[in-house]
């Protein structure tokens, strides 16, 4: 790929958050700061501070060029979105510089400054100079968002009034109209439906084959960044861990990352997450040997300590997406069960999931009464073919048999 | 080659106070005419008087003071039709504390949007300002009105040439009211007491200034200290408008003016100064 002009250089940025409450207490500091500030020049106040001192991010270096579609990833609390606010504006950093050339528009949120009480009129025009818009650019493009909302009808109604798919998709349709040189997307994909989502990446695909955008995004699914990006950087606990070509660093990321989330397990009940009725001994989900061959099933397992006896337990796992939506719900059958171990055992058969990523929370139950949740304690990915852009449709894929006969031959 | 080019934008940790950026404030004036409207528009929705509540608000106050300080307690209005007394000090100090409240809840009222996306901070005050400027227009009217009503009944009312300092006046009272609220936000964001202690600050301030009584009934002994309030000399300037007897106080009009100055500009340079460095105390 031919190298574009630089866009955005950062040079060893960094971000703090101080710890604690803001009361009494930091304004103690505060004045002791400003009393350094001001008598003890050369000597920084202020290093006291850096026992209660949590660095979001530490020394990020990068360069973006022109025409390039970067994706960060990195788990829940990595830095990634943290770093995407002092791209945007929204925080300064604590050290470093971030330099740039163009106008930067970021969709950390779609609708942002909507007024509920306003028309969908006025909010496009609200919500377009918000943006960086000016009054006559939303003009030349207003009949195009119209339509990409699908909303004509309800234009002159206040978006109170609007269903929350309505409200969306036209505060996307605002923010697909709009002409940055660099775009900053925060997974503004994980809203609206399906059918809307693969619209609106269709949107971010047109934009991203221009060759002259800059776009940087920040998700979790995996198969939507290796579907848009070039390049990708994996963020770990404030830092850049790998930097490249998409394949590559997910590959990496997977590695380092999610084998954490294919296996919790606790040696004594003492430790493991619980309450006085139940506590973890394992989860462990067994992917497949072979990620794309023919046998690519997975096998979700459990075990816990059953502390007090139940008569009618039943256990229930639950698949999310990473958009939130649960996919699935397993029951297992309610019986009666003494104290001791418990095992479970289930399994995804092969090719049952789209191509995503998924977690899993499971939930233990007496009768009625939920005993335990433990929430996302494992997730994992089901790999797909890279080359194919189109994903499949549905969120399932069940395999029922479809058949095509010939009736007659003309 | 372009590595050592030049650079659109920058984001450092502390923003020099002379990196104003007056250019880009100026891209995004349309935006400041779109709060205005949002803010005008969604105020009066789903009522039944709709922008009627504009003269009805100023109106109603002004007749509890009536009521209150002219008819209960009877204080002396020097010679005005009290209505026309009450009214002007009420729309002056409305405007005033309207503006300063607007500006000194900048940031915590629009946090939502200040989180999702970047566009100069300073836009929302001065949309604030102007939308309270919009108001006060509609405002002048009911006054106009008023005195013209006094004017033909043949009452104590005229029309002096000082109602062509007006539009100055409220110039000046916008840019107080702004450069304080600018002011008290910077540090207020932190430590919210700043903003509990200033609604009683400006309470008592209005009885500080000469809004409910004349400047006449000031004893000797605080009048320095009274005429020393930039709002005074404002709100007598304005009143006098309407009568030929009052002098104008120059000096204390003076020191209005440098005071409002270097607090306006205070304000600005320093809201400007912390726009992004408060967000991490929000």
């Amino acid at each position: 790929m031919k190298a574009g002009k630089l866009v955005i250089r950062a040079e060893g940025i960094a971000k703090s958050y101080r710890l604690g409450i803001t009361g009494a207490g930091s304004f103690k500091k505060d004045l002791q700061d400003w009393w350094h500030a001001f008598f003890s020049s050369g000597k920084k106040g202020g290093e006291h501070q850096d026992n209660d001192a949590f660095w979001a991010l530490k020394d990020i270096t990068f360069d973006i060029r022109e025409g390039e579609v970067v994706g960060f990833i990195g788990k829940n609390g990595s830095g990634k979105s943290t770093l995407l606010k002092l791209i945007s504006r929204i925080y300064p950093p604590t050290e470093g510089v971030i330099k740039g050339r163009g106008k930067v528009v970021s969709l950390l949120e779609v609708g942002t400054g909507f007024h509920e009480e306003l028309t969908g009129r006025e909010n496009i025009y609200l919500n377009g100079e918000i943006l960086g818009m000016t009054t006559s650019q939303i003009n030349d493009c207003y009949k195009d968002i119209v339509a990409f909302s699908g909303v004509e009808k309800f234009i002159d109604t206040p978006v109170k009034r609007y269903s929350s798919g309505m409200y969306v998709r036209l505060a996307f349709a605002v923010a697909a109209h709009i002409d940055p040189d660099i775009l900053i997307i925060d997974e503004v994909l994980a809203v609206g439906d399906a059918g809307f989502q693969e619209k609106c990446l269709a949107k971010i695909q047109e934009i991203a084959s221009k060759g002259d955008k800059t776009i940087i995004f920040v998700s979790h699914d995996m198969n939507t960044v290796r579907r848009l990006c070039n390049r990708v950087m994996y963020l770990s606990e404030g830092s850049i861990i790998a930097d490249g070509p998409p394949d590559a660093v997910i590959q990496k990321y997977l590695k380092k990352e999610q084998i954490d989330y294919f296996l919790q397990e606790y040696d004594s009940p003492e430790q493991a997450p619980g309450n006085d009725r139940i506590r973890i001994k394992k989860a462990q989900i067994i992917p497949p040997a072979e990620p794309s061959g023919k046998d690519s099933s997975f096998v979700i397992k459990a075990s816990f300590w059953l502390t007090k006896p139940a008569t009618r337990l039943s256990l229930t796992i639950l698949v999310y997406n990473f958009m939130g939506d649960c996919i699935l719900n397993l029951d297992s059958e309610t019986a009666g069960f003494d104290t001791g171990l418990i095992e479970a055992r289930s399994v995804l058969p092969a090719g049952f999931l789209n191509p995503s990523s998924y977690y899993v929370t499971l939930i233990f139950s007496d009768g009625p009464d939920q005993l335990f949740e433990f929430p996302v304690c494992l997730s994992f990915d089901v790999a797909g073919h890279t080359e194919s852009f189109s994903r499949a449709k549905g969120l399932v894929n069940p395999g029922f048999p479809l058949l095509l006969k010939q009736a007659s031959i003309a | 080659m372009e590595e050592s080019g030049k650079w659109d934008w920058k984001i450092s940790p502390v923003q020099k106070w002379y990196d104003f950026n007056w250019q880009e404030f100026v891209r995004y004036r349309g935006l400041i005419r779109r709060f205005v409207k949002r803010d005008l528009l969604s105020n009066y929705h789903q009522t039944i008087m709709g922008s009627f509540w504009l003269v009805l608000q100023p109106l109603l106050t002004t007749l509890v003071f009536v009521l209150i300080f002219g008819n209960i307690m009877k204080i002396s209005t020097d010679g005005f039709p009290s209505l026309l007394f009450y009214l002007t000090g009420n729309i002056i100090w409305g405007f005033f504390s309207d503006c300063f409240n607007g500006s000194m809840y900048s940031f915590r009222h629009n946090l939502h949007i200040f989180k999702k996306i970047y566009f100069p901070r300073l836009i929302i005050p001065v949309s604030v300002v102007m939308t309270h400027a919009f108001r006060l227009l509609i405002q002048f009217v009911l006054l106009f009105a008023i005195s013209f009503y006094y004017l033909w009944t043949g009452d104590q009312v005229e029309l002096t040439w000082r109602i062509f300092l007006f539009p100055v006046l409220f110039l000046l009272t916008a840019c107080f009211a702004m450069g304080l609220g600018l002011l008290v936000s910077t540090f207020s964001v932190k430590y919210k007491d700043l903003e509990n202690f200033m609604q009683y600050f400006l309470r008592l301030y209005m009885f500080a200034t000469p809004i409910v009584y004349p400047s006449s009934i000031v004893s000797e002994k605080y009048k320095v200290l009274f005429w020393l309030n930039p709002l005074t000399p404002l709100v007598e300037t304005f009143k006098s408008g309407f009568s030929e007897q009052t002098e104008l106080n120059y000096p204390a009009l003076g020191i209005a003016v440098l005071v409002i100055a270097v607090i306006f500009t205070s304000g600005v340079v320093l809201f400007k100064k912390r726009e992004l460095k408060v967000m991490d105390y929000l």
